[in-house]
Protein backbone atom coordinates (compact mmCIF):
# COMPACT_ATOMS: atom_id res chain seq x y z
CA UNK A 1 0.00 0.00 0.00
CA UNK A 2 2.96 2.19 0.00
CA UNK A 3 2.57 5.60 -1.78
CA UNK A 4 5.59 6.91 -3.84
CA UNK A 5 5.52 10.58 -4.67
CA UNK A 6 8.27 11.30 -7.13
CA UNK A 7 6.83 13.37 -9.75
CA UNK A 8 8.09 16.73 -9.03
CA UNK A 9 8.06 17.65 -12.70
CA UNK A 10 4.49 17.97 -12.00
CA UNK A 11 4.61 20.65 -9.50
CA UNK A 12 1.70 21.15 -7.18
CA UNK A 13 -1.87 19.82 -7.62
CA UNK A 14 -5.03 20.56 -7.02
CA UNK A 15 -6.08 19.73 -4.04
CA UNK A 16 -5.51 17.38 -1.13
CA UNK A 17 -6.55 13.97 -2.32
CA UNK A 18 -5.10 14.67 -5.92
CA UNK A 19 -2.14 12.09 -5.84
CA UNK A 20 -0.69 13.65 -9.27
CA UNK A 21 2.03 16.31 -7.76
CA UNK A 22 2.39 17.67 -4.32
CA UNK A 23 0.14 19.61 -1.95
CA UNK A 24 2.88 22.30 -1.36
CA UNK A 25 6.15 22.80 -2.91
CA UNK A 26 7.97 25.92 -1.27
CA UNK A 27 11.22 26.86 -2.37
CA UNK A 28 11.94 23.90 -4.60
CA UNK A 29 13.79 23.44 -7.51
CA UNK A 30 12.26 20.54 -9.65
CA UNK A 31 13.28 21.83 -13.34
CA UNK A 32 17.19 22.11 -12.72
CA UNK A 33 17.65 18.43 -12.64
CA UNK A 34 15.07 16.19 -13.71
CA UNK A 35 14.02 13.42 -11.12
CA UNK A 36 14.82 15.08 -8.46
CA UNK A 37 14.30 18.17 -6.29
CA UNK A 38 17.10 20.68 -4.68
CA UNK A 39 16.87 23.45 -2.46
CA UNK A 40 16.40 26.89 -4.26
CA UNK A 41 18.64 29.66 -3.19
CA UNK A 42 17.08 31.95 -0.80
CA UNK A 43 15.87 35.61 -1.68
CA UNK A 44 17.70 38.03 0.23
CA UNK A 45 17.66 41.72 0.68
CA UNK A 46 19.68 43.46 -2.15
CA UNK A 47 19.22 47.08 -0.93
CA UNK A 48 16.71 48.75 1.70
CA UNK A 49 16.76 51.87 -0.85
CA UNK A 50 14.59 52.33 -2.30
CA UNK A 51 12.56 51.86 0.48
CA UNK A 52 8.81 51.96 -1.07
CA UNK A 53 7.63 49.68 -3.36
CA UNK A 54 8.28 50.09 -6.93
CA UNK A 55 7.48 48.72 -10.45
CA UNK A 56 10.28 48.78 -12.79
CA UNK A 57 11.90 48.31 -16.47
CA UNK A 58 15.65 47.57 -16.92
CA UNK A 59 17.09 49.19 -19.95
CA UNK A 60 19.46 47.82 -22.72
CA UNK A 61 22.62 48.23 -20.87
CA UNK A 62 21.29 46.04 -18.03
CA UNK A 63 20.15 49.16 -15.49
CA UNK A 64 16.98 48.77 -13.80
CA UNK A 65 14.82 51.63 -12.68
CA UNK A 66 12.30 51.22 -9.62
CA UNK A 67 9.32 53.56 -9.58
CA UNK A 68 7.58 54.34 -6.45
CA UNK A 69 3.89 53.25 -6.58
CA UNK A 70 3.55 54.94 -3.28
CA UNK A 71 5.59 58.63 -4.45
CA UNK A 72 7.00 60.02 -7.05
CA UNK A 73 10.55 58.58 -6.41
CA UNK A 74 12.36 56.94 -8.88
CA UNK A 75 15.56 55.31 -8.46
CA UNK A 76 18.37 53.34 -10.74
CA UNK A 77 19.95 50.46 -9.85
CA UNK A 78 23.02 50.04 -11.89
CA UNK A 79 24.17 46.89 -13.94
CA UNK A 80 26.31 46.17 -10.76
CA UNK A 81 24.19 46.50 -8.11
CA UNK A 82 24.41 50.33 -7.10
CA UNK A 83 21.36 51.99 -6.19
CA UNK A 84 20.53 55.79 -6.17
CA UNK A 85 17.82 57.95 -5.88
CA UNK A 86 18.20 60.12 -9.29
CA UNK A 87 14.85 61.68 -9.53
CA UNK A 88 11.48 62.61 -7.61
CA UNK A 89 8.36 63.28 -9.77
CA UNK A 90 6.68 65.65 -8.87
CA UNK A 91 3.08 63.89 -10.09
CA UNK A 92 2.98 61.68 -7.44
CA UNK A 93 2.73 57.94 -7.36
CA UNK A 94 3.40 55.92 -10.73
CA UNK A 95 1.25 53.70 -12.43
CA UNK A 96 3.56 52.09 -15.11
CA UNK A 97 6.24 52.43 -16.75
CA UNK A 98 8.28 50.86 -19.74
CA UNK A 99 11.11 51.15 -22.60
CA UNK A 100 10.15 52.06 -25.88
CA UNK A 101 12.33 53.23 -29.17
CA UNK A 102 14.86 55.02 -26.87
CA UNK A 103 12.47 56.33 -24.70
CA UNK A 104 11.93 55.12 -20.83
CA UNK A 105 8.32 55.99 -20.19
CA UNK A 106 6.78 56.05 -17.01
CA UNK A 107 3.65 57.33 -16.11
CA UNK A 108 1.50 59.21 -13.02
CA UNK A 109 -2.11 59.12 -12.46
CA UNK A 110 -2.93 61.61 -15.26
CA UNK A 111 0.72 62.33 -16.58
CA UNK A 112 3.37 60.69 -18.99
CA UNK A 113 6.80 60.89 -18.38
CA UNK A 114 9.86 60.16 -20.51
CA UNK A 115 13.44 60.66 -20.51
CA UNK A 116 16.07 59.04 -23.37
CA UNK A 117 17.10 55.78 -22.38
CA UNK A 118 21.01 57.28 -22.55
CA UNK A 119 20.25 60.18 -20.22
CA UNK A 120 18.30 57.94 -17.65
CA UNK A 121 21.19 55.62 -17.13
CA UNK A 122 23.99 58.76 -17.55
CA UNK A 123 22.68 61.47 -15.48
CA UNK A 124 23.63 60.42 -11.79
CA UNK A 125 20.25 63.01 -11.02
CA UNK A 126 18.20 63.73 -13.89
CA UNK A 127 17.77 66.84 -15.65
CA UNK A 128 16.88 65.77 -18.86
CA UNK A 129 13.45 64.44 -17.80
CA UNK A 130 9.84 65.61 -19.00
CA UNK A 131 7.30 64.42 -16.34
CA UNK A 132 4.57 65.84 -18.26
CA UNK A 133 5.30 65.20 -21.61
CA UNK A 134 1.24 64.29 -22.31
CA UNK A 135 -1.62 63.84 -20.47
CA UNK A 136 -4.23 61.08 -19.82
CA UNK A 137 -7.72 61.70 -19.70
CA UNK A 138 -8.45 59.31 -16.73
CA UNK A 139 -6.68 60.34 -14.19
CA UNK A 140 -6.11 58.01 -11.12
CA UNK A 141 -6.58 54.96 -13.02
CA UNK A 142 -3.86 52.05 -13.31
CA UNK A 143 -1.61 52.64 -16.64
CA UNK A 144 -0.50 49.09 -17.82
CA UNK A 145 1.76 49.04 -21.13
CA UNK A 146 3.05 46.85 -23.60
CA UNK A 147 4.65 46.91 -26.77
CA UNK A 148 3.64 45.33 -29.76
CA UNK A 149 4.60 46.11 -33.38
CA UNK A 150 5.70 49.87 -33.93
CA UNK A 151 4.05 50.81 -30.65
CA UNK A 152 3.93 51.68 -26.85
CA UNK A 153 0.15 50.68 -25.80
CA UNK A 154 -0.85 52.53 -22.79
CA UNK A 155 -4.21 51.79 -20.58
CA UNK A 156 -5.90 54.26 -18.94
CA UNK A 157 -9.32 53.55 -17.73
CA UNK A 158 -11.71 52.35 -20.01
CA UNK A 159 -9.34 54.10 -23.22
CA UNK A 160 -6.16 52.79 -25.25
CA UNK A 161 -3.53 54.80 -25.89
CA UNK A 162 -0.66 54.61 -28.26
CA UNK A 163 2.72 56.10 -28.38
CA UNK A 164 3.54 54.82 -32.39
CA UNK A 165 7.52 54.68 -33.52
CA UNK A 166 7.93 58.17 -34.31
CA UNK A 167 6.55 59.31 -30.29
CA UNK A 168 3.61 60.69 -31.47
CA UNK A 169 1.03 60.44 -28.75
CA UNK A 170 -2.22 58.96 -30.23
CA UNK A 171 -5.33 59.70 -28.04
CA UNK A 172 -8.47 57.46 -27.49
CA UNK A 173 -6.98 54.59 -30.44
CA UNK A 174 -9.03 52.26 -28.94
CA UNK A 175 -12.26 52.69 -26.76
CA UNK A 176 -14.19 49.87 -24.59
CA UNK A 177 -17.59 50.19 -22.92
CA UNK A 178 -17.44 52.71 -20.20
CA UNK A 179 -18.07 50.01 -17.38
CA UNK A 180 -14.61 48.51 -17.99
CA UNK A 181 -11.59 49.82 -17.30
CA UNK A 182 -7.80 48.08 -18.65
CA UNK A 183 -6.15 46.15 -16.11
CA UNK A 184 -3.33 44.58 -18.14
CA UNK A 185 -2.21 44.40 -21.43
CA UNK A 186 -0.20 42.54 -23.19
CA UNK A 187 0.42 40.29 -26.66
CA UNK A 188 -0.91 37.80 -29.60
CA UNK A 189 1.42 37.61 -32.14
CA UNK A 190 0.94 41.35 -33.63
CA UNK A 191 -2.10 41.39 -31.41
CA UNK A 192 -3.27 43.44 -28.42
CA UNK A 193 -4.69 41.16 -25.90
CA UNK A 194 -6.45 43.67 -23.02
CA UNK A 195 -7.78 42.44 -19.82
CA UNK A 196 -10.20 44.51 -18.08
CA UNK A 197 -11.82 44.69 -14.32
CA UNK A 198 -15.46 45.83 -13.70
CA UNK A 199 -14.94 46.58 -10.64
CA UNK A 200 -13.95 44.62 -7.36
CA UNK A 201 -17.64 43.65 -6.50
CA UNK A 202 -18.41 42.60 -10.00
CA UNK A 203 -17.59 38.76 -10.02
CA UNK A 204 -17.02 38.98 -14.10
CA UNK A 205 -14.99 41.16 -16.57
CA UNK A 206 -14.49 40.82 -19.99
CA UNK A 207 -10.91 39.85 -22.17
CA UNK A 208 -10.52 41.77 -25.85
CA UNK A 209 -8.44 41.21 -28.23
CA UNK A 210 -7.70 44.14 -30.69
CA UNK A 211 -5.61 44.01 -34.25
CA UNK A 212 -4.36 47.06 -33.64
CA UNK A 213 -5.84 48.52 -37.43
CA UNK A 214 -9.33 47.77 -36.94
CA UNK A 215 -11.01 50.84 -35.11
CA UNK A 216 -12.90 48.55 -32.73
CA UNK A 217 -11.95 44.74 -31.05
CA UNK A 218 -11.91 41.76 -33.11
CA UNK A 219 -12.61 39.71 -30.86
CA UNK A 220 -13.45 38.90 -26.77
CA UNK A 221 -14.75 36.87 -23.95
CA UNK A 222 -16.44 36.73 -20.99
CA UNK A 223 -13.97 35.39 -17.79
CA UNK A 224 -15.66 34.66 -14.43
CA UNK A 225 -13.38 36.32 -12.63
CA UNK A 226 -12.92 39.91 -10.39
CA UNK A 227 -10.77 41.29 -13.07
CA UNK A 228 -7.93 40.40 -15.28
CA UNK A 229 -4.53 40.53 -12.69
CA UNK A 230 -1.40 40.03 -14.99
CA UNK A 231 -0.19 37.90 -18.10
CA UNK A 232 2.78 35.52 -17.58
CA UNK A 233 5.31 35.27 -20.30
CA UNK A 234 5.88 32.14 -20.97
CA UNK A 235 7.09 31.41 -24.62
CA UNK A 236 4.10 30.15 -26.85
CA UNK A 237 1.56 30.43 -24.34
CA UNK A 238 -0.40 33.49 -23.42
CA UNK A 239 -1.87 32.67 -20.02
CA UNK A 240 -3.32 35.01 -17.74
CA UNK A 241 -4.08 35.47 -14.06
CA UNK A 242 -7.21 36.53 -12.99
CA UNK A 243 -9.86 36.98 -9.88
CA UNK A 244 -8.79 36.50 -5.88
CA UNK A 245 -8.64 32.62 -5.83
CA UNK A 246 -5.45 31.74 -8.05
CA UNK A 247 -6.75 30.90 -10.82
CA UNK A 248 -4.95 30.78 -14.31
CA UNK A 249 -6.22 30.73 -18.23
CA UNK A 250 -4.85 30.61 -21.57
CA UNK A 251 -5.95 32.23 -24.68
CA UNK A 252 -7.00 29.65 -27.36
CA UNK A 253 -6.96 32.19 -29.95
CA UNK A 254 -11.01 32.82 -29.50
CA UNK A 255 -11.42 32.60 -25.69
CA UNK A 256 -9.99 31.98 -22.39
CA UNK A 257 -9.88 29.10 -21.04
CA UNK A 258 -9.22 27.53 -17.92
CA UNK A 259 -5.52 26.48 -17.46
CA UNK A 260 -4.37 25.74 -13.79
CA UNK A 261 -5.10 27.22 -9.88
CA UNK A 262 -2.65 27.94 -7.09
CA UNK A 263 -4.42 26.91 -3.85
CA UNK A 264 -5.34 28.81 -1.24
CA UNK A 265 -5.00 32.23 -2.80
CA UNK A 266 -7.79 34.96 -1.54
CA UNK A 267 -6.16 38.17 -3.04
CA UNK A 268 -5.91 39.68 -6.30
CA UNK A 269 -2.28 39.98 -8.63
CA UNK A 270 -0.42 42.87 -9.04
CA UNK A 271 0.30 43.78 -12.61
CA UNK A 272 3.97 43.55 -12.83
CA UNK A 273 4.29 40.57 -10.86
CA UNK A 274 5.52 38.58 -13.74
CA UNK A 275 9.07 38.08 -15.57
CA UNK A 276 10.49 35.12 -16.68
CA UNK A 277 13.60 33.89 -15.87
CA UNK A 278 16.00 31.69 -17.26
CA UNK A 279 13.14 30.78 -19.85
CA UNK A 280 10.69 30.08 -16.58
CA UNK A 281 7.47 32.18 -16.69
CA UNK A 282 7.45 33.51 -12.98
CA UNK A 283 4.54 35.30 -11.50
CA UNK A 284 4.60 36.68 -7.42
CA UNK A 285 1.58 36.27 -5.34
CA UNK A 286 1.41 37.26 -1.87
CA UNK A 287 5.25 36.89 -1.06
CA UNK A 288 5.37 33.80 -3.15
CA UNK A 289 6.98 33.61 -6.60
CA UNK A 290 5.69 30.63 -8.63
CA UNK A 291 7.26 29.54 -12.09
CA UNK A 292 5.09 27.66 -14.49
CA UNK A 293 7.00 25.84 -16.89
CA UNK A 294 7.95 22.74 -18.31
CA UNK A 295 11.26 21.44 -19.25
CA UNK A 296 10.30 18.97 -21.96
CA UNK A 297 7.20 19.83 -24.18
CA UNK A 298 6.56 16.08 -23.23
CA UNK A 299 5.55 17.85 -19.39
CA UNK A 300 2.73 19.01 -18.09
CA UNK A 301 3.07 22.94 -16.91
CA UNK A 302 3.98 22.67 -13.37
CA UNK A 303 2.99 25.10 -10.90
CA UNK A 304 6.01 25.17 -7.93
CA UNK A 305 6.85 27.77 -5.44
CA UNK A 306 10.62 28.51 -6.52
CA UNK A 307 10.91 31.43 -4.08
CA UNK A 308 9.42 33.65 -0.99
CA UNK A 309 10.50 37.36 -0.45
CA UNK A 310 9.90 39.00 3.15
CA UNK A 311 6.86 41.34 2.45
CA UNK A 312 4.04 41.93 -0.23
CA UNK A 313 5.51 41.28 -3.57
CA UNK A 314 5.05 44.43 -5.82
CA UNK A 315 7.06 43.69 -8.91
CA UNK A 316 9.38 41.48 -10.14
CA UNK A 317 11.69 41.87 -12.75
CA UNK A 318 14.76 39.41 -14.16
CA UNK A 319 18.20 39.94 -15.68
CA UNK A 320 19.95 37.01 -17.13
CA UNK A 321 20.72 35.35 -13.78
CA UNK A 322 18.63 37.43 -10.93
CA UNK A 323 15.26 37.93 -9.81
CA UNK A 324 14.42 41.23 -8.15
CA UNK A 325 11.61 41.69 -6.07
CA UNK A 326 10.46 44.83 -4.81
CA UNK A 327 7.84 44.67 -2.03
CA UNK A 328 8.06 45.04 2.16
CA UNK A 329 9.60 48.67 1.31
CA UNK A 330 12.62 46.73 -0.01
CA UNK A 331 14.41 45.15 -3.06
CA UNK A 332 15.43 41.16 -2.73
CA UNK A 333 16.91 39.26 -4.62
CA UNK A 334 18.78 35.59 -5.36
CA UNK A 335 20.98 35.44 -2.30
CA UNK A 336 23.94 32.66 -2.20
CA UNK A 337 22.97 30.58 0.59
CA UNK A 338 19.60 27.54 0.38
CA UNK A 339 16.34 28.26 1.17
CA UNK A 340 14.24 26.05 3.61
CA UNK A 341 12.70 23.85 1.28
CA UNK A 342 9.24 22.74 2.52
CA UNK A 343 7.21 19.77 0.55
CA UNK A 344 3.83 18.89 1.40
CA UNK A 345 2.40 15.75 0.04
CA UNK A 346 -0.96 14.67 -1.17
CA UNK A 347 -2.63 12.67 1.37
CA UNK A 348 -2.01 8.88 0.94
CA UNK A 349 -5.09 6.65 1.31
CA UNK A 350 -5.24 2.98 0.70
CA UNK A 351 -7.75 1.30 -1.78
CA UNK A 352 -7.94 -1.13 1.24
CA UNK A 353 -6.58 -1.49 4.49
CA UNK A 354 -6.54 -5.37 4.39
CA UNK A 355 -4.14 -7.18 2.30
CA UNK A 356 -4.51 -10.46 0.07
CA UNK A 357 -4.25 -12.81 3.28
CA UNK A 358 -6.23 -10.62 5.14
CA UNK A 359 -4.24 -8.80 7.54
CA UNK A 360 -4.31 -5.46 8.93
CA UNK A 361 -1.90 -2.84 6.64
CA UNK A 362 -1.10 -0.16 8.42
CA UNK A 363 1.23 2.79 7.57
CA UNK A 364 4.84 2.76 8.75
CA UNK A 365 7.10 5.47 8.26
CA UNK A 366 8.00 8.42 5.99
CA UNK A 367 11.29 7.22 3.82
CA UNK A 368 13.44 9.84 1.70
CA UNK A 369 15.92 8.56 -0.33
CA UNK A 370 18.43 11.44 -1.07
CA UNK A 371 21.51 11.89 -3.68
CA UNK A 372 23.00 14.57 -0.62
CA UNK A 373 21.50 16.03 2.19
CA UNK A 374 21.53 18.50 5.03
CA UNK A 375 18.83 18.82 8.07
CA UNK A 376 15.61 16.81 7.62
CA UNK A 377 12.42 17.26 8.99
CA UNK A 378 9.13 15.39 8.55
CA UNK A 379 6.05 15.84 9.98
CA UNK A 380 2.74 13.86 9.46
CA UNK A 381 -0.37 14.50 9.65
CA UNK A 382 -2.82 11.76 10.45
CA UNK A 383 -6.55 11.23 9.26
CA UNK A 384 -6.26 15.21 8.16
CA UNK A 385 -5.73 15.90 11.75
CA UNK A 386 -2.58 18.37 13.06
CA UNK A 387 1.43 18.21 12.01
CA UNK A 388 3.07 16.33 14.51
CA UNK A 389 7.12 16.61 13.86
CA UNK A 390 8.42 12.68 13.95
CA UNK A 391 11.79 11.60 15.07
CA UNK A 392 14.02 10.91 12.05
CA UNK A 393 16.68 8.62 11.91
CA UNK A 394 19.66 8.96 8.65
CA UNK A 395 20.33 5.90 6.97
CA UNK A 396 24.00 6.84 5.35
CA UNK A 397 24.57 3.44 4.08
CA UNK A 398 21.10 3.61 2.06
CA UNK A 399 21.06 7.23 1.83
CA UNK A 400 17.78 8.05 3.07
CA UNK A 401 16.39 9.66 5.58
CA UNK A 402 13.03 7.63 7.47
CA UNK A 403 10.91 8.40 10.82
CA UNK A 404 12.09 6.90 13.62
CA UNK A 405 8.95 4.88 14.71
CA UNK A 406 5.85 3.58 13.22
CA UNK A 407 2.35 5.05 12.45
CA UNK A 408 -0.24 2.44 13.27
CA UNK A 409 -3.07 2.28 11.66
CA UNK A 410 -4.80 4.93 10.29
CA UNK A 411 -7.26 5.79 6.62
CA UNK A 412 -5.06 8.96 5.92
CA UNK A 413 -1.11 9.89 6.01
CA UNK A 414 0.16 13.43 4.73
CA UNK A 415 3.60 14.49 5.25
CA UNK A 416 5.55 17.38 5.61
CA UNK A 417 9.09 17.70 4.11
CA UNK A 418 11.63 20.78 5.29
CA UNK A 419 15.00 20.38 3.98
CA UNK A 420 17.30 23.32 5.54
CA UNK A 421 20.91 23.15 3.63
CA UNK A 422 21.32 21.87 0.50
CA UNK A 423 19.67 18.35 0.07
CA UNK A 424 18.82 16.79 -3.02
CA UNK A 425 15.97 13.82 -2.46
CA UNK A 426 14.89 11.61 -4.54
CA UNK A 427 11.54 10.92 -3.69
CA UNK A 428 8.83 11.35 -0.65
CA UNK A 429 7.79 7.41 0.64
CA UNK A 430 5.18 7.10 2.30
CA UNK A 431 5.00 3.11 3.64
CA UNK B 1 7.10 70.51 -30.51
CA UNK B 2 5.12 67.91 -29.42
CA UNK B 3 3.29 66.16 -31.74
CA UNK B 4 -0.69 64.70 -30.46
CA UNK B 5 -3.40 63.06 -32.43
CA UNK B 6 -7.23 62.31 -31.04
CA UNK B 7 -8.54 59.53 -32.65
CA UNK B 8 -11.57 60.07 -34.19
CA UNK B 9 -12.46 56.95 -36.21
CA UNK B 10 -15.34 55.57 -33.76
CA UNK B 11 -15.80 51.74 -32.81
CA UNK B 12 -18.81 51.16 -34.42
CA UNK B 13 -22.16 48.98 -32.69
CA UNK B 14 -20.05 47.67 -29.77
CA UNK B 15 -21.14 50.04 -27.02
CA UNK B 16 -18.00 52.47 -28.28
CA UNK B 17 -17.94 56.21 -28.31
CA UNK B 18 -19.13 57.52 -31.65
CA UNK B 19 -17.57 60.18 -34.06
CA UNK B 20 -19.73 63.21 -32.22
CA UNK B 21 -18.58 61.81 -28.91
CA UNK B 22 -14.71 61.73 -29.75
CA UNK B 23 -15.15 65.32 -31.44
CA UNK B 24 -16.26 66.45 -28.07
CA UNK B 25 -13.61 64.52 -26.01
CA UNK B 26 -10.93 65.70 -28.66
CA UNK B 27 -12.27 69.29 -27.81
CA UNK B 28 -11.86 68.72 -24.33
CA UNK B 29 -8.61 66.81 -24.05
CA UNK B 30 -7.56 70.21 -25.71
CA UNK B 31 -8.96 72.44 -22.97
CA UNK B 32 -7.51 69.97 -20.86
CA UNK B 33 -3.95 70.56 -22.10
CA UNK B 34 -4.61 73.99 -22.30
CA UNK B 35 -5.41 74.13 -18.44
CA UNK B 36 -2.29 72.58 -18.17
CA UNK B 37 -0.85 75.35 -19.31
CA UNK B 38 0.66 73.96 -22.30
CA UNK B 39 1.00 76.09 -25.16
CA UNK B 40 -0.76 74.85 -28.29
CA UNK B 41 0.51 75.87 -31.61
CA UNK B 42 -2.11 74.44 -33.98
CA UNK B 43 -4.79 71.98 -34.43
CA UNK B 44 -5.67 70.93 -37.29
CA UNK B 45 -9.24 68.57 -37.39
CA UNK B 46 -9.45 65.85 -39.87
CA UNK B 47 -12.08 63.80 -40.68
CA UNK B 48 -9.96 60.74 -39.19
CA UNK B 49 -7.96 62.48 -35.90
CA UNK B 50 -7.29 65.90 -34.93
CA UNK B 51 -3.45 67.02 -34.48
CA UNK B 52 -2.69 69.00 -32.03
CA UNK B 53 0.92 70.42 -32.26
CA UNK B 54 1.99 72.03 -28.81
CA UNK B 55 5.08 74.24 -28.17
CA UNK B 56 6.72 72.20 -25.20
Amino acid sequence: MAKKYSQFTVGENRSLSDQSGFFSLTNCDVHGDLGVLSNNLALATESSTPNEDCISEILSNGDTFYFSTTSGKIWKRTNAGVYSLVHTNANGAHKGCKLWQGYLYYATQSKLGRITEAFASSQASWSSQVDTWNTFITAGAYKPMFTIGSGLYIGDGKNVYLVDSTHTFIVDALDLPSQFTISSIDGVSDDLLIGTIIGANVPWCKIFLWNRISPSWTGEDVVPEVGINAFLKIDNMYVFQAGTSGQFYYWNGNQAIKFKKAKGVTTTVNSYNTTQYKGRGLIAIGTKIYSLHRVDGDFPWALVCEYTHSGTIKSIIASVSDVFVSGGAVVGHIGATYATTVIETPEADTSSHVDSNGNEVPFNYVVIPYRSVGTVGIEVKIDNGSYVSQTVVDDTTRKEVRTATTFGYANTVQARVTLTGLSTIKTVNIV
Amino acid sequence: MNTIEYNLVPGGQKGQMSYEQRLDKAKEYIKMLEDDGRIIVSTEFLSNKVIIITED
